[in-house]
């Protein structure tokens, strides 16, 4: 049976810009958050204090003024406020890795299976209280067996109520509820309160067939999936990790010491799970919740998958480097977010020796990359172009998906045959073709002498020119015709040059550029 | 054993030979050495590059490294691809290697793990972290310069790992280096073909003289280097030629 935690942050908006910011929030004083709406300012959000005196959302701000002379009013922020409840929802996995947004000012958790871990389910909701309350953040907390319930429940009735049993227990926990418990369209609610149906028991009691008829669909779902008659569909935030350790922390732990420790112990969990599943990982991420409430995260990807407790060790380690720990964690978890298939062969013992340093080549690939960072490890793709800078390009070695890999030895057997038939290229190409000076005996011909970097070189021997005309079929076609010369000078240096631009007859391409020389690789 | 005969003697010694270069190498798990080619392996006291030791290589003329790189490149095509692939530490900003002019060479692209570290530092780290690594077959590094304690640092890590390591540098230092070669170019036949022709010299070997320059012919990564009939006196007649 699923069980559900609803959390709702009734003044949410208030108090998150409170705790950003108390100096523009006087202690003791009424607060509420406006904003330009139809008929001037309009109240979008208020604080306990204004609540109890009566204000709410909607009310206009002369009107609230009038009311409440010592209310603090600022103007409301709700990008901010999703973007900070996205934060929250993150900081809320502490409690289960199953979290939903539930509107714009709640979240739901699924703690079947977790609520033991914190002492039971009255315990865990009261920690949730106590937790946010430890935020500033006033909440209302309940657990019903479906998410639509239990929002309603948090939101109408008594604070931490808890609904335990099937459809009959779910429907006497809600029959009391307004109407607006169950967030129905605003329209249908109207239409519904217009007939004289004010709470839940009251629509549950109707019959069905005349409900649908006269409002569609709607209204019934709501309630068979509040009552546990339909299943509901959650949007997790984050997709519920198949791997996952978690350790919490009875005291904040802030020694680097101690969370390397913590981290080798979380480390060998994963990697008993993971054998247990014959998988092994590919992407790692560790997450550290810090006691203030954020929670930075570490993430690493292996090129081939691995459950070897100590070579993830040797992965983290250098990531904890230079990673805010704030005043510390008070719990620590590893996810791992892709795995894939990984036999028991593989760890064997004194297996083949190609097989183990294939494994101590993927290791190293990890630590490399890990470090240096993934684009600083890289292998020479071909490219369809006959432009030569564009011909290959350096791809990344971490690629997650291994079908790609495949494909490319293809492309790679691709360029080796043909580069057997083509042209000779240089060893070393330069990133970018450095301009040179040179004498030609007549203006199409190939260079005698040169001038780069200062020196002049003889040229004793060329071959070509190789003409690469531009790709016209490419937008940004500044390319011009270019001629390559393979030479050597006197001193046995054999270069790549080419003249940029082609010598036209009179007439032709008027307003162009004269061609230049370039110098662009070398030559073993 | 003092009064065994000659032959007894021979033998015993062989062996001790044979056990001291057993301790002084290492645990040879890729093959020993590697062989640059009938033009070259007389040179060497092993009959090859030994591997599991940092070799240096040096260009004749600072502004011209692709020779020094032509010489590595070349020296790894004749090694054996099942060693594992070969990690080639390179500087940011000084131009790529270009995967076509390599097929040229006769070497396979694939086989090459190009790796850009931002810094100095980092690409000691990497290198050592590299030699020691059985799975990689040769590890090439472009330093401008190094100290004698990373060049250590480097050769323990080498013979660690059993793993070639190429030192590419632009100017000679302090080195514990196995063997520094120096490479330049030589010019070719007016009217021959345009297979690589270096001006080799082995400028300090562990274990043997040091060898002149020599003009080496590339012949396909089957035969290797070939030593040319005409050989250079010294270097300054090719310069006075410039």
């Amino acid at each position: 049976m699923r069980r559900l935690a609803a959390v709702w942050l009734p003044f949410w908006p208030v108090e998150r810009q409170r705790r950003r910011d108390p100096a523009r929030f006087p202690a003791g004083r009424p607060a509420a958050l406006v904003a330009a709406m139809t008929g001037g300012f309009r109240l979008t959000a208020v604080d306990a204090l204004a609540a109890a005196e009566g204000l709410a959302p909607g009310q206009l701000a002369t009107d609230a003024r009038a009311l409440v002379p010592a209310l603090v009013m600022q103007p409301g922020d709700p990008a901010a406020d999703a973007r900070a409840l996205d934060d929250l929802l993150h900081w809320a996995s502490r409690w289960s890795p199953m979290v939903a947004r539930d509107g714009t000012d709640g979240f739901v958790l699924d703690v079947g299976g977790a609520s033991h871990l914190f002492g039971g389910e009255k315990a865990l909701l009261a920690d949730i209280g106590r937790r946010l309350g430890g935020l500033g953040l006033t909440s209302r907390q309940a657990l019903a067996g479906s998410a639509a319930a239990a929002a309603a429940l948090a939101r109408c009735a008594a604070d931490h109520c808890i609904v335990a049993g099937g459809s009959a227990a779910h429907a006497a926990a809600l029959a009391p509820l307004p109407l607006a418990a169950l967030r129905l369209e605003p329209a249908i609610a109207a239409a519904l309160i217009r007939l004289g149906i004010t709470t839940i028991g009251q629509l549950a009691g109707l019959p069905r067939p005349s409900l649908d008829r006269r409002f569609g669909g709607g209204p019934t779902q709501c309630l068979d999936r509040a009552l546990l008659r339909a299943a509901e569909a959650m949007s997790w935030v984050e997709p519920m990790p198949r791997f996952r350790t978690f350790l919490p922390f009875a005291e904040p732990l802030a020694g680097r010491a101690g969370i390397e420790a913590a981290a080798a112990r979380l480390g060998e969990a994963l990697s008993r799970l993971l054998g247990e599943a014959g998988q092994g990982v590919l992407k790692l991420v560790l997450q550290l919740h810090r006691v203030d409430g954020a929670r930075p995260c570490v993430a690493l990807s292996l090129i081939r998958p691995s459950r070897d407790p100590v070579h993830l060790q040797r992965l983290i380690c250098p990531r904890l480097d230079g990673l805010d720990i704030g005043f510390g964690l008070d719990a620590m978890a590893l996810v791992a977010e892709t795995v894939a298939p990984l036999g028991a062969e593989a760890l064997a013992l004194g297996a083949a020796d190609g097989a183990s340093s294939r494994e101590a080549l993927a290791e190293l690939v990890d630590r490399l990359s890990n470090r240096l960072g993934r684009e600083a490890l890289a292998c020479l793709e071909p490219v369809a172009s006959h432009r030569p800078e564009r011909a290959e390009r350096l791809v990344s070695l971490n690629r997650e998906d291994r079908a790609d890999r495949e494909d490319r030895s293809g492309a790679r057997a691709e360029m080796l045959c043909l580069a057997d038939r083509g042209p000779e290229r240089p060893l070393r190409l330069l990133g970018r073709a450095q301009p040179i000076e040179v004498v030609a005996e007549i203006p199409e011909g190939p260079p005698r002498l040169f001038r780069w970097q200062g020196a002049s070189h003889q040229v004793v021997r060329a071959e070509g020119p190789e003409r690469l005309a531009p790709e016209w079929w490419r937008a940004d076609a500044t390319m011009r015709a270019r001629d390559y010369y393979r030479v050597e000078t006197a001193s046995g240096g054999r270069f790549w040059l080419y003249r940029d631009g082609l010598y036209q007859r009179r007439g032709d391409g008027e307003g162009e550029a004269p061609p230049a020389w370039y110098l662009h690789g070398f030559f073993a | 054993m003092a009064g065994g005969s000659y032959a007894e003697r021979q033998t015993v010694l062989a062996d001790l030979r044979d056990r001291l270069a057993r301790i002084e190498a290492g645990p040879a798990r890729k093959g020993s050495t590697l062989s640059l080619g009938p033009g070259l392996d007389g040179w060497l006291p092993k009959g090859g590059l030994v591997c599991g030791a940092v070799h240096e290589v040096m260009p004749q003329e600072r502004t011209l490294p692709a020779a020094a790189m032509g010489f590595s490149i070349l020296a790894l095509a004749r090694l054996d691809a099942a060693a594992g692939p070969i990690l080639w530490l390179a500087r940011a900003g000084r131009g790529r290697l270009y995967a076509r002019g390599l097929v040229g060479l006769g070497f396979n692209p694939g086989r090459l793990i190009l790796v850009t570290p931002s810094s100095a530092q980092d690409l000691l780290w990497a290198a050592e972290e590299a030699l020691r690594c059985r799975g990689i077959g040769a590890v090439v590094m472009e330093v401008a310069s190094l100290g004698l304690t990373p060049a250590r640092r480097l050769a323990l890590a080498a013979e660690a790992g059993g793993t070639l390591g190429l030192l590419l540098r632009e100017t000679a230092g302090a080195s514990s280096c196995c063997s520094r070669w120096c490479i330049g170019t030589a010019p070719g036949d007016k009217a021959g073909d345009w297979a690589p022709r270096l001006v080799v010299a082995l400028d300090r070997c562990a274990g043997g003289p040091p060898k002149a320059p020599a003009e080496m012919q590339w012949q396909g990564p089957a035969e290797g280097f070939v030593a040319l009939p005409r050989p250079v006196e010294s270097l300054d007649r090719l310069a006075r030629v410039i």
